[in-house]
């Protein structure tokens, strides 16, 4: 692999041991993948559960990078430092985690990593345009930034981003390539009244394209004209259900201006139609529980956006949520300071619910409080992993975002689909 | 009884020499979901409590969960870890992994790696060359 000449200084430790073991893990990362270069990178995003060790080690005598933007993801595994104990988290779950936490604070400060603790990064701050180079960690932000946004970021693992972060490099291969974005997959909806869609709905749109996409880049054509929301419910549970790093939209993500401009030089290898009954299938996946009740409703995975705070605070305004019945309302700090001014922190924590900036799928350490036995949420990726996480102890019910706000009022689930 | 061995040769995803007993996992691996890092015990149906500790990973290739690099550095400090990973194909999150607690890794073989390979076969993994020895009893 060709190094600059700056790049071999950092291979040759003239930084510091830190950049050194960082611009190594790249270059392995890039030679496996037979990248010719590396390329800077602006903006990175990394995950706030790195290994003290390895943490200390890559930060060894390294100085923050100037060129570039790196945030830090939500808290992982829904535990929050600042409400678990709202959360009604234990006590020596909580213990395991907060003087790690601590620790880490400290580098992210030396290092200037921004504190967002959050999921939509490009929410609060950091925001790629077209085209730029980016290393961001989770599968539902790579999906975003490279679908909505048209900014480019493989699909990286905590590591090579935390590398990024040091060095500001990333090997030049994969989805950073203009000719590896191009549409493998055409997805087309069949008789759907997207005017009857709520955000749920796209969200078992996409649920369902993800297991069938695979690894591939997806292209959809025939989709209105989609709000942030909605492509957020729609492109996070591809990664999910499957493991897609693209998906252009036709007609509203700025690669995709039209079909033959979005598939490029490839032939699509397979047509995909989806009708009624495939989105029906998604939601039938997460649709009952062993009992009639809810323990706790989630929203906020990923992060809820002003405009669905909003919407969930009219709902509850005036409204108590019933006494065995938790809700957890998931969103960035600087999104809940928004919602503070205009009055919903209010309208929702007098209902009952807890603020978190933590994850909602609960990834991956899943600790519940014991007397959760049924969730109720309207994110069919937490509904997935909370599944998987909890095994079997959890049943999760995938609900419309007014079901759930229902439910956590009567304590009881229903089922308006 | 007689011992046959086979030479399979793929791609260098990490360098380095290890050996083991095979782990066969036939579906697409996450460190993250398929594997416990405090017991190194598997945690996919086929292969339910299987322990992985110091055995050789053989599978398809990688799968979701961007996590899967630090979940796989926690398996090395504890000692729970495989000892090298060879694949049909690497995704980068399960290159990742390997590079990230520096195990052997080897892709892309000559031959079909699944078909050839079976659980408790002795596995040499030489990744300085991209060459895999595969013992069977």
């Amino acid at each position: 692999m060709f190094l600059s000449k700056d790049e071999e200084r950092m291979f040759d430790g003239e930084y510091g041991t830190g950049v050194e073991k960082a611009i190594k893990l790249l270059v392995k990362f890039g030679e496996a993948f037979n990248a010719e270069r590396m390329v800077n990178v602006t903006s990175v995003h990394n995950m706030p559960l790195e290994p003290y060790k390895l943490l200390l080690e890559m930060t060894e005598g390294t100085k923050p990078n100037p060129n570039v933007l790196t945030t830090i993801h939500a808290f992982m595994s829904a535990f929050d430092p600042h409400c678990w104990k709202k959360m009604g988290i234990s006590e020596s779950f909580a213990e395991k985690e907060l003087d790690l936490f601590n620790k880490r604070l400290e580098i992210y400060k030396k290092m200037q990593w921004l504190q967002i603790f959050t999921c939509v990064p490009f929410l609060v701050g950091n925001l790629p345009k077209k085209g730029d180079i980016c290393s961001w960690i989770g599968s539902g932000l790579q999906i975003f930034c490279n679908s909505l946004l048209g900014a480019r970021t493989n699909r990286e693992g905590t590591t090579s981003t935390l590398a990024s972060a040091i060095t500001g490099k990333t090997p030049l291969t994969g989805l950073l390539e203009t000719q590896n974005r191009y549409g493998e997959i055409l997805v087309e909806p069949k008789g759907l009244d997207f005017k009857d869609f709520s955000n749920e709905d796209f969200g078992a749109f996409g649920y369902h394209i993800g297991a069938l996409a695979r690894n591939r880049n997806v292209v959809i054509n025939g989709m209105p004209n989609l709000s942030v929301e909605q492509c957020k419910f729609l492109f996070t549970p591809q990664p999910v259900s499957g493991a897609v790093g693209l998906c252009h939209v036709v007609g509203v993500t700025p690669e995709a201006p039209t079909v033959d401009q979005a598939f490029g030089d490839n032939i699509p290898e397979e047509r995909i139609t989806v009708d009624k009954k495939c989105i029906e299938e998604a939601w039938e996946a997460y649709s009952t529980a062993r009992s009639d009740k809810v323990d706790l409703v989630i929203f906020g995975c990923p992060h809820c956006s002003i405009s669905e705070i909003r919407n969930i605070a009219v709902l509850l305004r005036n409204k108590k949520t019933a006494r065995d019945t938790r809700l957890w309302l998931a969103t960035a700090d600087q999104i809940k300071l928004l919602a503070t001014r205009m009055g919903y922190t209010d309208i929702i924590e007098n209902a009952g619910g807890v603020f978190s900036s933590s994850c909602m799928a609960s990834i991956p350490e899943a600790p519940f409080p014991d007397d959760i036995e049924v969730i109720a949420t309207n994110s069919i990726k937490a509904a997935h992993y909370i599944t998987r996480l909890t095994k079997g102890k959890i049943d999760v019910l995938y609900r419309t975002m007014k079901d759930c706000v229902t439910s956590a009022i009567s304590g009881k689930w229903v089922y308006s689909k | 009884m007689g011992v046959f061995k086979m030479i399979l040769t793929g791609h260098i995803i990490n360098k380095g020499n290890a050996e083991g007993y095979a782990m066969v996992v036939n579906t697409p691996f996450s460190f993250i979901g398929d594997f416990d890092p405090t017991t190194g015990k598997l945690l996919i149906s086929e292969k339910m409590g299987e322990d992985m500790r110091g055995k050789v990973l053989v599978c398809p290739t990688g799968k979701g969960g961007t996590l899967g690099p630090y979940i796989a550095y926690h398996a090395m400090i504890r000692g729970t870890a495989p000892v090298a990973i060879v694949c049909d194909k690497a995704d980068p999150i399960l290159a990742l992994s390997a590079i990230t607690i520096d195990i052997p890794m080897i892709d892309n073989f000559d031959k079909n790696l699944l078909k050839e390979c079976c659980t408790d076969d002795y596995i040499k993994v030489n990744g300085n060359e991209g060459i895999v020895e595969i013992i069977k009893k």
